[in-house]
């Protein structure tokens, strides 16, 4: 069960648009393949810091990335 | 490098099932009041108890040596990843329910006493053995899961 069922993320989204697989994200942001995996599924929500890490390495804002619908 | 942590998150879900089970091993068979229910096997009580005893000492052992870190090379980003955010999350998710079956037990005790003959100690001693035995399977657990 999500901690914040409200969140959205396009995560999957945009990393598939940069042709990045679950595993070469998580060693940009230096974390595990299962990790990028729950934040994608929304099971797990990730700090401010990891996010904004995501966000930069796709290259894009944290608020294209994670938001309130 | 995903290869790496993902072998060593695996081998730290089994290093853990494993303490785990040996500790249960080591301390149930040690405990008087199951001694007592279960006088006819005591001798494989007995050697349970040691082989548990036995694998929980060289697994600790085990961590001593690599700095609690299950990582055979010494890569920093390894190490790092097998320590992420969702890592020490699942880990207070684990202590959590450690907690809880601490005081679930207790509580249980406490009015199974009432109608059974449970010494302080043997109650102090079911607590203690859940309190760590379950936060360890939990962590194995929520690693599995998110796997």
């Amino acid at each position: 069960m999500p901690d914040h069922p409200e969140l959205v993320n396009r995560l999957r989204e945009l990393r598939t648009s940069r042709s990045l697989t679950q595993a070469e994200l998580a060693d940009k942001v230096h974390v595990s393949r299962k990790t990028i995996n729950t934040v994608e599924n929304g099971v797990f929500i990730p700090s401010t810091v990891l996010a904004l890490r995501i966000a930069a390495a796709l290259e894009t804002g944290v608020e294209k990335v994670f938001m309130l619908p | 490098m995903q290869a790496d942590v993902e072998k060593n998150s695996y081998r730290r879900r089994i290093i853990l099932m494993l303490m785990a089970s040996a500790f249960l091993a080591w301390q149930v068979p040690a405990m008087d009041y199951f001694e007592r229910l279960s006088a006819s096997t005591v001798t494989l009580a007995d050697g349970i108890s040691v082989a548990g005893f036995l694998i929980w000492g060289a697994t600790l052992m085990y961590l001593l040596a690599t700095g609690r870190k299950f990582v055979r090379k010494n890569d920093a980003a390894v190490v790092a990843a097998l320590e992420d955010e969702l890592v020490r999350s699942n880990r207070r998710k684990a202590f959590m329910c450690g907690y809880i079956v601490a005081m679930v037990s207790a509580g249980t005790l406490f009015v199974a006493s009432m109608l059974l003959p449970i010494s302080g100690k043997d109650a102090a001693h079911i607590v203690l053995v859940l309190g760590v035995v379950a936060p360890m399977y939990t962590f194995v657990y929520l690693e599995r899961a998110n796997a």
